[in-house]
């Protein structure tokens, strides 16, 4: 996948430029607890946090008592991966819709990316440090995702995922398509088309691509007809994702996933679908609108029997993976950049508030009230 | 260990309330008798506190509770080995059970929320227990304006409303500011004009004894001048003395001996006024029936809560005004920014139910709205709001959302919400109260927890589908 | 509810299917209709896995000494060679699966800055179009269709995205898009075609378009993945009023704007001009040539059109008037193809042409008003065109006396007038009812050439067979179990 080998280009710049600066232990950073890599909250852990900005040990916090560097302490508090929110639009200013053409790839959310915009310090101050950013998905072909860092609003993918979809806002009374018929029609002839270019990596796997949709026949009918073509589509819905998630019951494995954004009102078949497909083994994220709001739909997904510790790696590990970051950030492991989001308790919990904000070990946002407890 | 008398009288208390309340639960009484001992709860306390007890069933309701409760040796047994128990949440403003959503006809003081509540709905009912929740007050809601009684419902299996009359409903949060301003004006002139009502009824009740009191004056002076006249018709007088016997309304009494002039109208309903006898008083009008201001009334002097729905400081401000003016005790039903106001709430001694606020209030910092009313010792639950969708879902999740910091929220939703409401019976765990319990898979206060059994009424009505798989 | 009976049947099925695979199962019954005329009465069936093993009338040669008893008659599943998903089922799937709180559905998670708003005839079709404003001004969503938000489009009909037509309406020739994108295979529109006895369909696009989207063929129960017969049947061409009077209407272009809608047809002749264009343009195609002109189909449609000039892509035209009738064979002469008719309203009037054209036809649904009001309901103003003036209740008799290979279908009926009971009225018109049978069972199975697979009850065929309660097509009659592929899908005893 070229947005895994630039990942893995730019990791290894940056492993390169380690090499060279001599990295060496930072800070300890350590609460009561951190969020481990299989979404479980694990009780006297602390990490180590070298000078290239990365994870250099998870270690029992008696271990990393005896070492004389320096200390940061949260008393209480859960350290977790910083969350990654899907199909968002945070930092695109402005109208996001672009409609003039119903194949259209040349809309780059990397375009529309405002970096200094409001709603991207929204998201990091809410826990959220990393995102995938999409065109509206108005169109059968709607365009490619970028995957940036809301610190800074860089881009670690800039040309990522071709985000197709068939929901009816891709669809246009007036010149067409008209109907899912049709928008299904295009997106198999274009694929069937393409020689080279983008669409051609997308029939040969070689480009993630995602289908979204609003309903689950709408999904089901994307996602099949993009596997005949080769891609590997990861499954954008919010509705009905129940019926999803039965109609793919043998293949869950192979499925990803970004469920929601939901709200209070969903209906109960939106809200089961995750847990269900995250027990068949599918990789589920979610899209949450906010940070707020990933937080909230992973919650609600877990009230709707999605065990908690999928739950928590759909809003930090598997997210970053369905972003194409997932070998760089997302989870604690040593190695991993230290993109960290300190809590006063479990992000899946709202009553949880963020105490301070690493990325790449170096803190950008502290809560106005959390600094006392910093030593 | 407690008396057997003491255990008696629990049972009969019991016994009572089912007999009362739960209808539907007739067959645990007879379980009842013998009742179940749940062993090793972690039960979570109002105040936070985490304490391991058994608990007796009986019935549909709580026979003892402690940590050393203990059963016959040959009664039955769940033990819950170690779970976190709390109480059935409460979800203090639902709309849950509405049937198609609130209507958007105009509704009166007269109309009843019970009225619109399909306790069939099972699978509302079951989307609620995995939530936890198992009572709710469903609001009256309709136009804006006043809009009826709400009711107090126990999502047994099938629902069981415990009071139809539970509150008066009054809406204050118009669309536009003409239509607040129109709305609040028509709510306070309603009011007003029920205080009238009482006021003119009083007068009447003056007025009536004022006029029997002239018409025995006036007879006893007419009786006095026949006295005088000997040669007065005496057999039109026994006539109609006899055809009123047993009538002891003295007002008719005293008409039907008006004399022989008068018999013309006997049998015609209420000839009042009578100006046939010149110097015979005026009889007071009676003030005509009015089911809706007799409603209000109930309120004003106390016998029904009120709750009004405002979300804006104005609105909040403008319920306090009526709630004084009318002499109500004020619940603040939504309250977005009800914080802006904690001072006069308190001083109103009004109490909050929070619910989710439309989007324009979004920037409101949640948690230090629900600090700030906290710290004013204001009454406080939280409610799902009116969508009848998300009824009863998600309320402890919303109570975080809505800014309660993780002690709190539980007992937002318990303990706190059953005193809101008045249903001393609701939200908590102890002798004689209802057996509404939730067995979680981890503790609910904290992130990722999922209800994991749900007893009502001491049966056992949900169990996750997923129960057994633990968590971190 | 009907929809209900089947969920739970479904459900009860996942259990059985996997002790009754490969398992003999022997039902012996008052009468088995095997589709192809033959009558054993009494008679019995055997079936294992999912083929029917034997058929017989021989009560000594049945495979087994106890045998299941149905007091009632068997006959093969129906088929419908013509139906079309009624558009507003989605209230009904939503209804079942929702209880009463179908809203719930409805309701998208959408923030307020992504709904679009839209006055879409989508909202037109909702129940309770009357509280939308009072709702709109209190900001509300319309908790049925969620007016105004564009959500609607799909509550208003699941699997059936278009605004107005579930028939791609970019062009009026669009054979490369096909209508299977289009359904919800998992809809309940299927689940209440099973409940009256159709296990196989031939989903038939509606005829907005001229050269419309080709059909598909489906199996109305078992796992939605293996429900698919064909992906890509034939190519749906109206010759009818439908393509002008239905759908957004076409119209030339205002001041300069050109849009998808400025075109033909908005006539009759128009749309005899668009199919012969198309048909024109794709000949020129096929030589390098490039079409242009007003009307041009969409590069896509050619090589579909041109493989049903060659006859291996098949054609069904869809015409319910005399002269439609006549301009249908009048046209596939010129380009020298074969088509099957549909719903052939007026096809009475054409009996020797047809028969000499070696036309099928698919005919029905049989009313007591042609194309006329069926309900009060608005919609079917947009339905039915009160394009025919002369029907005759007698004509599917005719045609089948004539010799003209005719199947019968319900289209968009359902329940009390599904397949069954328009059988039932070709009866009481005439037909003899082991004709009637024939005509929803092996004579669809022959159009859609799948005689060898389904459409009799004989051995080596898919074991789809329909348990009745008593004659197949009598009044009273209703199917008691549904047999889809060996397993029992229906079953209300």
């Amino acid at each position: 996948m070229p947005g895994r080998e630039m990942t893995a280009a730019i990791a290894a710049l940056a492993l390169a430029g380690a090499a060279q600066a001599q990295p060496t232990e930072r800070f300890v950073l350590s609460g009561s607890s951190i969020l481990a890599a299989d979404g479980s909250i694990q009780q006297g852990r602390a990490l180590l946090i070298g000078s290239d900005g990365r994870i250099r040990r998870v270690a029992e916090q008696s271990e990393l008592d005896s070492l004389r560097i320096e200390r940061v302490e949260f008393e209480g508090a859960v350290i977790t991966p910083g969350l990654f929110d899907l199909a968002s639009f945070a930092g695109l200013e402005g109208d996001n819709a672009e409609v003039a053409y119903a194949s259209d790839l040349e809309a780059r959310a990397i375009d529309g990316l405002d970096p200094t915009s409001a709603s991207l310090t929204d998201l990091l101050e809410g826990g959220v440090t990393g995102a995938m950013i999409i065109p509206a998905p108005v169109n059968p072909i709607s365009g490619l995702s970028a995957t940036i860092n809301t610190s800074t609003g860089n881009a670690w993918v800039d040309q990522g995922a071709v985000i197709f979809s068939v929901a009816p806002i891709a669809l246009d009374t007036l010149f067409g398509p008209t109907s899912r018929t049709g928008a299904l029609e295009l997106i198999r002839r274009s694929l069937g088309e393409a020689e080279d270019g983008m669409l051609a990596e997308v029939a040969r796997g070689d480009r993630p691509a995602v289908i979204y949709a609003e309903s689950s026949d709408g999904a089901l009918a994307g996602y099949s007809a993009l596997l005949t073509y080769g891609a590997e589509p990861v499954i954008a819905l919010s509705n009905a994702s129940i019926d999803v998630a039965l109609e793919l019951e043998e293949e869950l494995d192979e499925v990803r996933f970004i469920a929601g954004p939901f709200a209070p009102n969903a209906a109960p078949e939106s809200l089961a679908g995750p847990g269900l497909m995250a027990r068949g083994g599918a990789e589920v994220a979610f899209r949450g609108g906010s940070a707020e709001g990933l937080r909230l739909s992973a919650a609600m997904a877990v009230q709707y029997g999605m065990n908690p510790q999928a739950a928590r790696r759909g809003i930090t590990s598997v997210a970053a993976g369905i972003a194409g970051v997932g070998d760089v950030t997302g989870s604690i492991e040593p190695g991993m950049r230290a993109d960290l989001v300190v809590w006063s308790g479990d992000p899946l919990a709202m009553s949880s508030q963020v105490l301070a904000v690493y990325v790449g070990g170096q803190l950008v946002y502290a809560a106005p009230n959390s600094t006392e407890s910093m030593e | 260990m407690p008396s057997v008398g003491r255990s008696i009288h629990v049972m009969t208390t019991a016994l009572a309330a089912s007999v009362c309340l739960a209808a539907p639960a007739a067959e645990a009484q007879f379980g009842g008798a013998r009742g179940r001992l749940y062993q090793n709860a972690k039960v979570i306390t109002p105040s936070g506190n985490v304490r391991e007890v058994n608990m007796m069933v009986a019935g549909p309701s709580v026979m003892q509770i402690g940590p050393d409760v203990a059963g016959s040796p040959f009664g039955p047994k769940t033990d819950l080995e170690g779970r976190f128990v709390t109480p059935g949440l409460i979800d203090a403003a639902s709309s849950i059970l509405l049937q198609g959503g609130f209507g958007t006809s105009g509704t009166a003081a007269t109309s009843r929320a019970s009225d619109a509540i399909d306790v069939f709905d099972d699978l509302a009912i079951r989307d609620a227990w995995r939530n936890g929740v198992t009572s709710v007050f469903v609001p009256a809601v309709g136009q804006p304006g006043i809009a009826g009684k709400g009711a107090l419902v126990r999502l047994t299996p099938t629902a069981t409303i415990e009071d139809d009359e539970a509150a008066l409903c009054i809406r204050l949060d118009g669309a536009s500011a003409s239509e607040r301003l129109a709305v609040f004006a028509e709510v306070r002139e309603a009011f007003r004009q029920a205080k009238l009502l009482r006021e003119s009824r009083d007068i009447y009740e003056g007025e009536l004894e004022d006029y029997e009191d002239e018409l025995k004056k006036a007879l006893e002076e007419w009786e006095k001048s026949q006295e005088e006249d000997p040669e007065g018709d005496d057999g039109g007088e026994d006539e109609a003395g006899d055809e009123d016997n047993g009538d002891d309304e003295p007002a008719q009494r005293t008409r039907s001996r008006r004399g022989p002039g008068a018999e013309d109208n006997e049998n015609g309903d209420d000839g009042e006024g009578d100006d046939e006898l010149p110097e015979g008083p005026e009889k007071p009008e009676r003030p005509g029936p009015d089911p809706a201001a007799d409603v209000l009334l109930e309120a004003i002097e106390g016998r029904l809560p009120v709750r009004i729905l405002a979300h804006s400081s104005a609105d909040i401000t403008s319920a306090i005004e009526l709630a004084e003016a009318a002499g109500v005790e004020l619940t603040i039903v939504g309250g977005a920014e009800s914080h802006l106001l904690a001072e006069e709430l308190a001083d109103a001694e009004g109490s909050v139910i929070l619910t989710p606020a439309p989007d324009r209030f979004s920037h409101i910092d949640a948690a230090a709205r629900i600090s700030t009313l906290l710290d004013h010792d204001i009454d406080l639950c939280v409610g799902s709001g009116f969508d009848s969708a998300s009824g009863g879902r998600f309320v402890l999740l919303q109570a975080q959302w809505l800014g309660a910091d993780e002690r709190d929220s539980l007992a937002l939703v318990t303990r706190d919400a059953a005193g809101v409401l008045g249903a001393p019976t609701w939200g908590r765990l102890g002798q004689g109260l209802n057996a509404d319990f939730v067995v979680w898979s981890s503790d609910p206060r904290l992130g990722g927890a999922q209800p994991y059994q749900v007893y009502v009424a001491g049966e056992l009505v949900w169990e996750s589908p997923n129960a057994g798989e633990g968590d971190s | 509810m009907n929809g209900l009976g089947v969920v739970t049947s479904l459900g009860a099925v996942a259990v059985f299917a996997s002790s009754s695979l490969g398992q003999l199962r022997v039902i012996q019954a008052d009468a088995v209709h095997v589709g192809n005329g033959t009558v054993h009465a009494p008679g019995w069936i055997a079936i294992e896995g999912d083929e029917i093993v034997a058929v017989g009338g021989d009560m000594g040669a049945m495979p087994s000494d106890d045998p299941e008893v149905h007091w009632g008659a068997i006959t093969p599943g129906l088929i419908d060679a013509n139906a079309r998903v009624e558009r507003l089922d989605a209230f009904a799937e939503y209804r079942v699966r929702g209880g009463t709180v179908l809203e719930r559905v409805m309701r998208g998670v959408h923030s307020p800055d992504q709904v679009i708003s839209c006055s879409c005839s989508g909202h037109a079709l909702c129940p309770v179009i009357g509280t939308h404003e009072p709702l709109a001004s209190e900001g509300l969503t319309c908790p049925v269709c969620s007016y105004p938000s564009h959500v609607a489009a799909d509550a208003m009909a699941p699997g059936l995205i278009s605004v107005d037509t579930y028939t791609e309406a970019a062009s009026e020739v669009v054979p490369h898009t096909r209508v299977i994108d289009s359904v919800n295979i998992r809809g309940a529109d299927l689940d209440r075609l099973v409940e009256g006895g159709v296990t196989t369909a031939y989903l038939s696009p509606d005829s907005t378009a001229v050269i419309g989207p080709r059909g598909a063929v489906l199996r109305t129960a078992g796992r939605t993945s293996r429900r698919v017969i064909e992906r890509e049947s034939d190519v749906h061409a109206a010759i009818n009023s439908a393509p002008y009077f239905s759908g957004p209407s076409n119209n030339q272009p205002n001041e300069g704007s050109v849009t998808n809608r400025s075109r033909r047809p908005t006539t009759r002749m128009g749309v005899a001009w668009v199919f012969r264009k198309a048909f024109h343009d794709a000949a020129e195609f096929a030589r390098g040539l490039t079409p242009d002109g007003a009307d041009t189909a969409p590069t896509e449609a050619f090589p579909v059109l041109n493989e049903v000039r060659d006859g291996d892509v098949g054609l069904r035209i869809h015409s319910r008037a005399l002269n439609d009738i006549e301009s249908a064979l009048r046209l596939s002469a010129e380009f020298g193809m074969g088509f099957t008719l549909l719903e052939g309203t007026e096809a009475y009037g054409l009996i020797p042409e047809l028969r000499e054209a070696g036309v099928p036809v698919v005919f029905g649904p049989i009313y007591m008003r042609p194309s006329g009001e069926r309900t009060a309901f608005d919609l079917d103003f947009f339905l039915f065109t009160n394009e025919v003036g002369a029907n005759k209740l007698d004509t599917l008799k005719t045609l089948i006396d004539a010799g003209i290979p005719t199947a019968l279908s319900a289209q968009d009926l359902r329940d009390e007038d599904g397949l069954a009971r328009q059988a039932m009225y070709a009866i009481r018109y005439g037909l003899a009812p082991e004709d009637a049978l024939r005509a929803v069972t092996l004579t669809p199975a022959e159009i859609l050439g799948l005689d060898n697979e389904i459409g009799s009850l004989e051995a080596g065929k898919r074991a789809d067979l329909v348990l009745w309660n008593g004659e197949p097509f009598a009044a009273t009659a209703k199917p008691v179990e549904v047999v889809v592929g060996g397993k029992t899908v229906v079953d209300r005893r």
